[in-house]
């Protein structure tokens, strides 16, 4: 079975080795395609926080990105744990706090948190239980909101950590590899039919096709309209939101878990990544522009993380990074068969929060078509999966 | 009802409506066709214009507002000086082929007060390019009726500061505006919290309303979207049948022939 996956961001990582691993594997070819390196600085998942805080996102999303979000916090562990490399998962709970002024806000989400998920834990913390749980920003606010169940990941160490993982069991012993990652390539087309797909592509100036039996499409905004001719399977609405973060450097600043502060515009967040390494975001702008990030932004960010903790004063500014996010108008991630072509994307902000549950559900449908089987996937109560009408005789 | 008039355009709906904060662009789809709103405003300050950045949040608002046979209301939220004003509302026209431009220059960062030297003086400077300007002003009479001199013809003095929710913290102000304005026509813009503010500010004799936070953060936008339509539409047309006089002393509204002269008011 010749399988492309095209995108090797988050999701196209995770399927390649997934595929790999799968019961069918010894059948099983691989091709990966991606327009960026292997470090995946261009991808969306290079440019987030690894958040895993599904009541901390619930405001600004349906109430099933949430459930994905505390199925992916049960699932992630065993994921990591299947990998060589290190990579940091935390769940000690995530703390909001707000300015004065932006009490309304706060009040706001308190109230949203518990007319729509009551059967969550959350704790209301006076300033005495904040120094307790962060003594270091205890100091600046009166009152906080501790959600116990949040966590977070390190994004970067898990696209490098599956990188290694992929280069080694991609290698098969009888000289034949499983895995071909082909990347700075660019696909140029995908023609899809019931049985086979031919991706055409560019690498080092020279045109290729190819056929496969399936084809995997996880671009993210590679595959919008504008990113994509027509040639390429684009997805029609879909759309790029910029968004800016900060990589800090404070060894000065001790917070040990996510802290989100109440924003009127943004959901800001200063993410604890060890020894020393803080991220700071995130910016929400309507906007395919991926240029470097604005002075305005990285003024709001900054004096957030200041106002947050003074220490930030004297970090050192490692990185700003800007970068489109691909959604649709819903903001739902989508997966959609067409014959021998998956297509899965969408998955805005919520890249780590939900990425092992769409693993699933896309690896039920690659296997229904690998095995030829018509099993039952396994969130469709959560996801929207577009599969092809089976025809009534 | 009579219609809202726009510089010569006559619209159904009395309502503007704001596209920031929705917790999706599709919520956001549907709670503009929920209110009725035929005016959308957007704002592109932020989504570099000169390269067109924002383009695809730009193409989703131009359908819903072709659904719904209305306009599109660029914004030139985030400026500070009539220059960038200036500079924005050109380029807004160039994208949205509009010389509408609902003008926004911040005084205030900390309360998004609009300053008025610098609102007049774009405005100035927009007339004279052919722009109709849709300034959004604080509540005082001397500035709306410079702008109004301009050639401004529609004004919209301020309920309270964007994005608090708190009502309308000047009726007086308010009413005052109506009462020496009555050909401008005026809409209420920013600080609207819930829909009783917009009956109110329609039963003052108000043109319209524009909002966006009440709606965008509530915890069902789409449903308090309706909520609006309905409240200015009660307004309006409490304004239009003649608001009975408050007086000092109640009066029966049926005789009480059985009570004792000493005991009537």
């Amino acid at each position: 079975m010749n399988i492309a996956i095209v995108g090797a961001g988050l999701m196209g990582r995770l399927l390649a080795l997934s595929l790999l691993r799968g019961k069918q594997s010894e059948n099983v070819t691989i091709t990966l395609f991606d327009k960026d390196k292997k470090l995946a600085h261009n991808s969306a998942a290079y440019a987030a926080a690894g958040l895993l805080t599904p009541l901390g996102e619930s405001l600004h999303c349906e109430p099933n990105i949430v459930s994905m979000g505390f199925e992916s916090l049960r699932l992630w562990p065993a994921l990591l744990d299947s990998l060589d490399e290190y990579t940091l998962f935390q769940q000690t709970g995530a703390i909001v706090v707000s300015h004065e002024q932006d009490k309304g806000d706060y009040q706001r989400f308190v109230r949203h948190l518990n007319n729509n998920y009551p059967e969550h834990k959350l704790h209301t913390l006076d300033r005495a239980q904040l120094l307790e749980l962060e003594p270091e920003i205890g100091r600046s606010f009166n009152q906080g909101l501790y959600l116990p169940q949040e966590g977070q990941i390190g994004n970067r160490r898990l696209l490098i950590a599956l990188r290694k993982q992929l280069e080694k069991e991609g290698e098969s012993s009888n000289g034949v590899n499983s895995l071909n990652w082909l990347s700075e390539c660019e696909v140029l087309a995908i023609e899809n039919t019931e049985l086979i797909s031919k991706v055409s592509y560019q690498q080092c100036g020279i045109n290729c096709s190819q056929s496969f039996d399936l084809v995997i499409d996880c671009r993210g905004t590679g595959a919008s309209n504008k990113n994509s001719h027509r040639a390429c399977a684009p997805l029609s609405d879909l759309r790029s939101v910029r968004g800016e973060l900060f990589q800090l450097f404070a060894p000065e600043v001790n917070i040990s878990r996510p802290i989100r502060l109440m924003h009127p515009r943004y959901q800001l967040y200063i993410a604890p990544k060890g020894k020393g390494f803080y991220v700071v975001g995130a910016t929400e702008i309507e906007s395919d522009d991926d240029s470097p990030m604005t002075v305005r932004s990285a003024m709001e960010l900054l004096s957030a993380a200041y106002s947050v903790h003074p220490g930030f004063a004297e970090a050192n500014i490692r990185q700003h990074v800007s970068q489109c996010r691909p959604a649709f108008s819903d903001n739902q991630p989508k997966i959609t068969q067409k014959g021998s072509l998956i297509q899965v994307n969408g998955l805005f902000r919520h890249g780590f929060l939900i990425a092992p549950v769409v693993l699933k559900q896309v690896l039920a449908l690659a296997n229904n078509r690998i095995n030829n089987s018509i099993d039952d996937l396994p969130y469709n109560n959560y996801l929207c999966t577009e599969q092809p009408q089976e025809e009534v005789i | 009802m009579m219609s809202l008039n726009i510089y010569g355009q006559q619209l159904d709906s009395r309502l503007l409506i704001g596209s920031a904060l929705y917790p999706s662009p599709q919520v956001m789809k549907q709670a503009i066709l929920a209110s009725g709103s035929q005016v959308v405003t957007l704002s592109l300050k932020r989504q570099n214009p000169a390269e067109q950045a924002g383009q695809q949040i730009w193409r989703y608002l131009q359908e819903i507002v072709t659904e719904v046979n209305g306009h599109l209301l660029p914004n030139t939220a985030g400026c500070k000086t009539a220059k960038e004003t200036v500079t924005l509302a050109k380029m807004s026209r160039e994208i949205f082929q509009t010389d509408w431009i609902k003008l926004e220059v911040i005084g205030d960062d900390y309360n998004l007060q609009p300053d008025p030297i610098e609102l007049l003086n774009a405005a100035e400077q927009l007339i004279n390019d052919g722009f109709k300007v849709l300034p959004y002003c604080t509540d005082d009479l001397v500035l709306c009726q410079r702008l109004y001199d301009l050639g401004c013809q529609v004004i919209m003095p301020w309920a309270s500061p964007i994005g608090t929710g708190k009502g309308l913290m000047n009726p007086y102000n308010l009413e005052t505006i109506r009462l020496r304005l009555p050909d401008a026509t005026l809409i209420l813009d920013a600080g609207i919290g819930k829909p009783s503010d917009a009956c109110l500010a329609m039963e003052m004799g108000y043109d319209g309303v524009l909002l966006n936070s009440a709606v965008a953060l509530a915890d069902n936008p789409v449903l308090m979207a309706k909520a609006f339509g309905q409240a200015l539409q009660a307004g309006e047309q409490g304004y239009v049948a003649g608001i009975m006089p408050q007086r000092q002393t109640a009066h029966p509204s049926t005789p009480t022939l059985d009570t004792p002269f000493w005991h009537q008011p």
